[in-house]
């Protein structure tokens, strides 16, 4: 097998092209499938992702990518670079990776920004700034919701 | 070996192809991931989910969210009381599934024993709430920490009830209704709410309509219209408001004998019926109908003992008297959806077999879901 075959190009949405190793690419399903289906040229358009969300899922395949026993860590060591890769990212961001995830069937990556989400929102107002969902209850019903559920906070 | 970005060839973007948007909204996100998302949430801060939006709160009390919890293996737990009626003891079970086999069994658990013997159980949250004497009146209720099996007395009620013939939780209150002889003998029905969160027991108000006899069934229904649906032995469903005690009565299915246990998943009612099998409620055409796709063969032509809801699933548990000296109790666990049409309400067995067996003396007195 020659040196090109092993890697394959990703085309964002904006255009950017990404080479990167068949082995690293191929985690995605989405790209696994468009692989064996229309793989021409080695290029492979992703119309659903911008070209900086794309380098950031390359950054995780690739730590993800076990290519000739190379890329194998620990578990722990992964764990950890886990927490430390989305440990920063903004609401945005963490929001396209999900999306990005989603459209690219990247399993373990959808469930880390999932988490990742989850673990930073814990309070009602964390939901509001952080998720940015608009509280749209009339004070009314917010006053007997918060009736409701006020015994929830006692332990 | 590198396996960097080489070669950056940027473009200008099309004519027409708008830059990307980012989408900085939960509400862009489908709705599976934001399911995703919230099952993640650890349990207790699931209270308030409800109170963040109203998308946020119809998802909350979807079945959806608690199957996807089970399906990252964050079950709740669920506990099977049996009496033995002998001895008066209690003896706890919790349904546990081996992943080896992916057969489900109910294994014992060493919780111990109140110092009397008790007709109603409710759990809110963690505790298990034991409550009214069986048999012999008595006032005391003990509370059951079911993750660290301790047993506490909690405060006394008004009065001593021989017998409990329902429980029900709205909100922080957990309403009880007890059943005794007035001066004439008269069977009366009297309520007695308990406020969780000022520990005191106080009179709520009476039902509004005679019932003599309500069977023991707790349900825990805020998705409807926040009351306590309880069933009485003479083939109703007793609809009770606790704010004014106004009830509502639903006949049942040609008044036959039907589970002491009703349930609500998604704002649907649910009752199992002798012959008709497991039936719901139609609220719009005021009547009630048969799931359908059902083959409940372990169930067929008998009754069940107790019915609850399971990780947004129903789980309908019987037990069934063999010629051997050991009952045999038969768990069959449904998951409900709607039909296409939105007509119907289509049941599918996911699994259906033998789950314990026990001697002849042990009844199932109740089933109880720990949602934490």
């Amino acid at each position: 097998m020659s040196k090109s075959e092993k890697k394959i190009v990703l085309k964002s949405l904006d255009n950017e092209a990404f080479e990167v190793e068949k082995a690293v690419a191929l985690q995605s399903q989405t790209i696994w499938v468009m692989c064996e289906d229309k793989c021409v040229g080695n290029e492979i358009p992703l119309e659903n992702v911008t070209g900086q969300i794309l380098a950031k899922v390359i950054d995780y395949c690739k730590k993800h990518a076990v290519v000739d026993g190379d890329g194998d860590e620990s578990s722990e060591e992964l764990k950890n670079w886990d927490t430390e890769f989305t440990k920063n990212m903004d609401q945005s961001t963490l929001f396209n990776m999900i999306l990005a995830a989603n459209y690219l069937n990247i399993k373990s990556l959808l469930n880390l920004t999932c988490q990742a989400v989850a673990d930073k929102t814990k309070t009602i107002d964390e939901f509001h700034t952080f998720l940015n969902i608009e509280n749209n209850f009339t004070p009314e019903e917010e006053a007997q919701i918060c009736q409701e559920n006020l015994w929830a906070f006692d332990d | 070996m590198s396996t960097t970005a080489a070669s950056k060839t940027k473009k200008p973007p099309l004519p027409n192809n708008d830059p990307p948007q980012p989408s900085s909204s939960f509400a862009s996100l489908p709705n599976d991931i934001v399911i995703n998302i919230l099952s993640r949430v650890p349990r207790r801060y699931h209270p308030i989910l409800p109170r963040v939006s109203k998308s946020l709160r119809s998802l909350v009390s979807s079945s959806e969210l608690r199957k996807t919890r089970s399906l990252m293996g964050k079950d709740d737990a669920f506990y099977v009381w049996f009496r033995n009626d002998s001895s008066l003891t209690t003896h706890w079970f919790t349904l546990s599934h081996k992943t080896t086999t992916g057969k489900y069994s109910l294994t014992s658990v060493p919780f111990p024993s109140p110092p009397e013997s008790y007709s109603s159980a409710l759990m809110v949250g963690s505790d298990i709430y034991l409550l009214c004497g069986y048999i012999n009146p008595s006032k005391s209720m003990w509370i059951l920490d079911s993750r660290s099996g301790k047993l506490r007395q909690g405060p006394s009620m008004r009065v001593a009830w021989p017998f409990s013939v329902a429980v029900g939780q709205v909100d922080e209150k957990l309403y009880m209704f007890g059943r005794r002889q007035d001066e004439e003998h008269k069977e009366e029905i009297q309520v007695e709410v308990f406020d969780t969160k000022t520990q005191t027991w106080e009179v709520a108000p009476n039902p509004d309509v005679h019932i003599s006899y309500i069977q023991i069934s707790g349900v825990v229904s805020p998705t409807l219209d926040r009351k306590i649906y309880a069933k009485t032995d003479y083939g109703q469903v007793i609809v009770y408001d606790p704010r004014d005690g106004k009830c509502e009565k639903i006949g049942t299915p040609y008044n036959i004998s039907c589970s002491k246990d009703v349930c609500v998943i998604d704002n649907v009612l649910y009752l199992y019926c002798f012959y008709f099998g497991l039936v719901w409620y139609d609220s719009k055409k005021k009547q009630w109908r048969t799931v359908k796709g059902l083959e409940l063969n372990e169930f067929s032509y008998h009754n069940v003992d107790a019915m609850a809801e399971y990780n947004g699933k129903l789980v309908l548990i019987r037990k069934s008297s063999t010629i051997q000296k050991m009952d045999q109790i038969c768990c069959a666990m449904v998951a409900l959806e709607w039909s296409l049409n939105g007509l119907d309400i289509v049941g599918k067995v996911e699994w259906s077999d033998h789950i314990l067996s026990v001697p002849r003396d042990y009844n199932i007195v109740h089933c109880l879901g720990r949602t934490d």
